[in-house]
């Protein structure tokens, strides 16, 4: 079976130390927890794990487990792999070299360099996948997941085959091969000439022009992500006018988010109006504590008055279509905003957001692991260890009640807090704008079989798949 | 006066180069930002400490004098070594050596898709001067050109890939695979070389010979083909050779769009990465290879053509 | 010409000649088919396609006029300045033209306008810092073989300053032949912003630039082909439309200038 994707490396996250985890997710390799579709934690490699106060999680490995080439996985191996990822990553774990203590074959206590009682929520991310010490990771990495790799050639293709050692039902199909093509259009007439199987990121034109194709079929995952409106809220001038809550405001109640998902965004089950940074999945039944600024366009134009105002909008370029751009400038236009887009390339982007040199931000984060406050705590939270945040960080109430989140020892108080925080965040303080949910789409011929979509495209699963004749 | 020219053709080539890699080490040497602060920063996406940047750049030598990295650098390049990429952490040399024989294919075989449309369009064009079939043999040629590339990728996929089932859509990996692609780039450059070839061809047969020849009672195509044509397609070597540049150029939009693991594509990245050792040692090794070309395509100009005892330097000649 | 005209024309009414603003949307009636309000029916966020094209006339053939102009000007200096003193200066500017010239022109320009930041500004400095190379060999060329024609050498006789045989020989010999050029390289400029529009990097939103608006039609390929089909179509005629002019003037030029030029252009 061959599937086609976008692309192998994304700009801006290095590393092919990380090929075939992230930013695709082949299925070679496992976490020691994995995510369920509802956002929750559930064991992998390890069976169960507890924490240990002040400040230890204590995991216990299943012991019939071997790496795709016969070597056998222990606590050394999975120390191994932590110890690297300590020096690679940035997501609030506070990993450190001296975090991971290994107990026994079958133990590992992992102790973070700040209290961390999400860490358990965020070892899920497939970039916290365990790696034979033995293998190169840039090159051939050897994992215990359903499939093995064979082949890669960069911005071509990657090749796994089944492994046949594997712990758990074995991979369904024998050999699949990912495809990377960076184009949609030609994505889609590449499944419609049955050159390739299935095909990932499907925009919402493809998806209806695919939908009426006899033998072809359109699968839309719950939402995964958010376009996100971040606000500058410590700009130096010129990019100070929303340090004012008012002004703010006004911004959030110019946007029509209900024409934005069904008209622009195409609705049906692409796009959701949502109120939550995050998919409101992850925050349980909480994501009703967030209500959103209703539109209001009249308020908006009696808070800007008479005098026109200027702002100035970047985009993340990878994430963000020019469609969603334009509606927000013209939204904003009418209100009384004249707002600058400025079309940028990946690190001038990232320049911009670095050094605060915008006014309103869009970008399309996606929730790829367990933690409902991981968002909060990267982009808003005052003692997030991004550059950006010296720019977005929201009230020292809205800290409270992250660190809250942060710290709670159940999954359900976290994710009350984090809806506290969100509320805070989003209707009190007005510190970014949750403009729409987003789903991701895959398309695929109908003999493809036994596909059951994941709402990270980070964890979707291949290894219950398989190809009617 | 034989080894003199090529004395100053070579020369003119060896300066040709320095100056180019002057251009590129500037590139990267000149851009805002410390590359060492970036490197940290692209390892592992978060704000490095001083004392780590500071470490960093003693190891890499940034801290030495401008003049003195460049020697180095071009030293190292000279030798075949361009450095590590920030991006994906892997030599660049590496990275260059993987993608570069796939545009080199798309490159040529456009190449020759452009010659053998051109060539017959141009021969067309100039038996019939200023007539009907002259017109439409050149609004066929500007067809091509005329259109942005990825559309005429998207038309030639729709109808050749999906409508006919001829060729696959996108990949590498078979001949069958580059037709596409090669066709698209071909067409492109299809109306400029029948343009100048249709003007060479009608000069030729202003020639003597081609007069004799015609009084001999050869008609005018037979003429065209067996005398004018050897003769215009010379010059058309050198051209073919500038043209060169341009393809490359084109070619990162048509490996986006058909998928092509080519250089061109993974340059458009390193670009809006600012991965500046790959950008440095992308334009050094393209600009290395379209010197070397340029000589070459010299050198056979001459044993081709006994009239040509011109010294020209390097490139004036086109 | 006829086609460059009527683009031309268009450009400048483009106010009076649109039936609507160009970036009025109104997003529930998107994809519109043709109609009698929308003569080509609207786009994916309910604009009309019209005016929107009309309005695209301004700016693309703006963009390339501006950088046409900045392209034949240091193309021109650099070129006579070379061709005219020779001796060292011509041999330092040629080296620097062949340098540029061995360096792939899409790229450069595209690492140009990513530091330089957005705009339609960078845009045109990042074309016109490569494009000029082209003009620049070959008005060397031609400014070399006018300085050995005889009417030069009488004027430089009679005691004429370089200056004054430059502007009164030199520049009007090169001019037919430059015009010629700067005609088959227009059509090349609309295609390369339309490529760098592809690549990330073009006229920034709302302005209904024909590269972006074609970009922006991509994703509609299959669903709603006339959101690619109409700028495609425009800006394919324009560039027929330049080169079909200049090849006429390019018959019209005296016939050795006309083989040098063909053999001069890359």
């Amino acid at each position: 079976m061959v599937v086609a994707y976008g692309a192998d490396e994304f700009p801006l996250t290095l590393n092919r130390e990380r090929l075939g985890r992230y930013p695709l997710n082949a299925g070679i390799c496992e976490p020691l927890v994995r995510l369920t579709d509802d956002f929750v934690v559930a064991p992998a490699l390890a069976t169960r794990w507890e924490y240990r106060a002040p400040n230890t999680y204590r995991f216990f490995f299943r012991n019939d487990v071997a790496f795709s080439d016969g070597t056998r996985f222990d606590a050394r191996a999975a120390a191994h792999t932590f110890a690297e990822a300590a020096g690679t990553r940035n997501d609030y774990s506070f990993l450190s070299d001296s975090s991971v203590r290994i107990v026994d074959d079958t133990t590992l206590d992992i102790r973070p360099a700040r209290e961390n009682r999400r860490l358990i929520d965020q070892l899920v991310h497939p970039t916290y996948s365990l790696v034979s010490p033995r293998s190169d990771p840039a090159r051939r990495p050897v994992c215990t997941g359903a499939f093995r790799m064979t082949a890669y050639i960069a911005h071509d293709h990657l090749t796994v085959v089944r492994n046949e050692a594997f712990r758990g039902a074995r991979a369904r199909l024998d050999t699949l091969v990912f495809r990377f093509i960076p184009d949609e259009t030609t994505r889609t007439l590449a499944l419609r000439s049955g050159e390739v199987d299935a095909i990932v990121d499907v925009g919402r034109s493809n998806a209806s022009a695919l939908e009426r194709v006899p033998g072809l079929r359109v699968v839309t995952a719950p939402p995964g992500a958010v376009i996100v409106m971040y606000m500058n809220l410590h700009g130096a001038n010129p990019f100070h006018q929303l340090r004012d809550a008012a002004i703010r405001r006004a911004v959030a109640q110019a946007i029509d988010r209900r024409t934005l998902v069904q008209d622009v965004l195409g609705g049906g089950g692409r796009a959701a109006l949502i109120s939550t940074v995050n998919p409101p999945r992850v925050l349980g039944t909480y994501g009703t504590l967030v209500h959103g600024v209703p539109h209001d366009p009249d308020a908006a134009e009696r808070t800007v008055g008479t005098r026109r105002r200027g702002l100035r909008l970047i985009a993340n370029p990878s994430s963000i279509d020019r469609a969603v751009v334009e509606y927000v400038q013209a939204q904003l236009a009418r209100v009384g905003f004249d707002v600058q887009v400025e079309q940028l390339d990946a690190a001038a982007y990232e320049g911009r957001l670095n050094s605060g040199a915008f006014d309103l931000d869009l970008e399309l984060p996606n929730q790829n692991d367990a933690n409902p406050a991981f968002l909060l705590a990267l982009r808003w939270y005052s003692k997030s260890n991004t550059r950006s945040v010296a720019f977005t960080h929201a009230s020292p109430r809205f800290d409270t009640l992250v660190e809250r989140a942060l710290g709670a020892t159940t999954e359900d108080d976290a994710r009350r807090a984090a809806a506290e925080a969100m509320h805070q965040l989003v209707d009190v303080e007005v510190g970014a704008v949750p403009l729409a949910g987003i789903s991701r789409s895959y398309a695929m011929t109908d003999r493809v079989r036994g596909f059951v979509p994941h709402p990270s495209r980070l964890h979707q699963d291949w290894s219950t798949v398989w190809m009617a004749p | 006066m034989e080894s003199g020219w090529l004395a100053r053709r070579v020369g003119g080539a060896a300066v040709v180069w320095l100056l180019v890699s002057m251009l590129s080490f500037s590139l990267g040497a000149l851009a805002p930002g410390d590359p060492a602060q970036l490197m940290l920063l692209r390892r592992t996406g978060d704000q490095p400490s001083e004392v780590d940047v500071q470490r960093l750049r003693h190891e890499l030598g940034l801290d030495r004098p401008f003049v003195e990295r460049y020697a180095r650098w071009a030293g190292a390049a000279a030798r075949g070594d361009f450095g590590t990429s920030y991006r994906t952490g892997q030599p660049v040399v590496g990275e260059l050596r993987a993608r570069f024989p796939a545009t080199l294919a798309l490159a040529l075989t456009g190449l020759i898709v452009g010659l053998v449309i051109a060539i017959p369009l141009a021969m067309v064009s100039a038996a019939a001067r200023d007539g009907a079939l002259d017109h439409g043999a050149r609004i066929v040629a500007l067809a091509g050109v005329s259109l942005p590339s990825y559309l005429l990728g998207y038309v030639l996929m729709l109808v050749l890939a999906v409508g006919f089932g001829l060729f696959p859509v996108s990949g590498s990996g078979s001949v069958r695979h580059i037709v596409l692609p090669a066709l698209t780039l071909g067409l492109g450059s299809a109306a400029n070389v029948t343009r100048m070839l249709r003007a060479t061809l009608l000069d030729e047969m202003g020639e003597d010979y081609v007069r004799t020849a015609r009084a001999k009672g050869l008609s005018g195509f037979a003429v065209l083909s067996r005398h004018a044509l050897r003769n215009a397609l010379n010059p058309m070597v050198t051209v073919s050779a500038l043209r060169f540049g341009r393809l490359l150029g084109e070619a990162a939009i048509i490996e986006t769009v058909f998928a092509w693991p080519g250089i061109g594509r993974w340059m458009v990245e390193s670009i809006y990465d600012r991965d500046y050792p790959a950008i440095q040692g992308f334009v050094l090794y393209i600009a290395t290879v379209f010197i070397v070309i340029n000589v070459a395509v010299d050198l056979a100009y001459r044993a081709l053509d006994p009239r040509v005892r011109l010294g020209a330097p390097v490139g004036t000649r086109a | 010409m006829l086609i460059v005209a009527s683009v031309c024309i268009v450009a400048l009414l483009a106010p009076w000649l649109a039936p609507y603003d160009p970036s009025h949307m109104e997003p529930a009636r998107g994809f519109a088919g043709r109609s009698a309000d929308h003569w080509l029916g609207t786009d994916n966020l309910g604009r009309d396609l019209l005016s929107r094209l009309v309005y695209g006339a301004r700016w693309s053939l703006g963009l390339v006029l501006v950088a046409t102009i900045l392209i034949t000007t240091a193309g021109v200096a650099v070129g006579v300045a070379a061709g005219y003193c020779g001796g060292l200066l011509d041999d330092v500017l040629m080296r620097l033209v062949d340098t540029i010239l061995s360096v792939p022109s899409l790229l450069l320009g595209l690492a140009i306008v990513g530091t330089l930041g957005p705009g339609l500004g960078s845009l045109v400095i990042g074309l016109a810092s490569i494009w000029w190379v082209s003009y620049a060999r070959v008005v060397r060329g031609l400014v070399l073989s006018l300085r050995e024609r005889p009417y030069v050498d009488a004027a430089r006789a009679l005691g004429a300053s370089n200056a004054r045989i430059v502007y009164r020989y030199i520049l009007p010999g090169i001019l037919p032949a430059v015009t010629v050029l700067a005609s088959l390289e227009m059509g090349e400029l609309v295609l390369a912003i339309s490529g760098l529009s592809f690549l990330g990097l073009g006229a920034q939103p709302p302005t209904p630039e024909w590269g972006a608006m074609l970009n922006d039609g991509r994703t509609f390929f299959f669903t709603a082909p006339q959101l690619l089909l109409y700028p495609g179509v425009i800006i394919c005629l324009t560039v027929m439309g330049f080169n079909l002019l200049g090849d006429g003037l390019r018959d019209a030029l005296d016939p050795t200038d006309a083989a040098r030029l063909d053999g001069l252009r890359s």
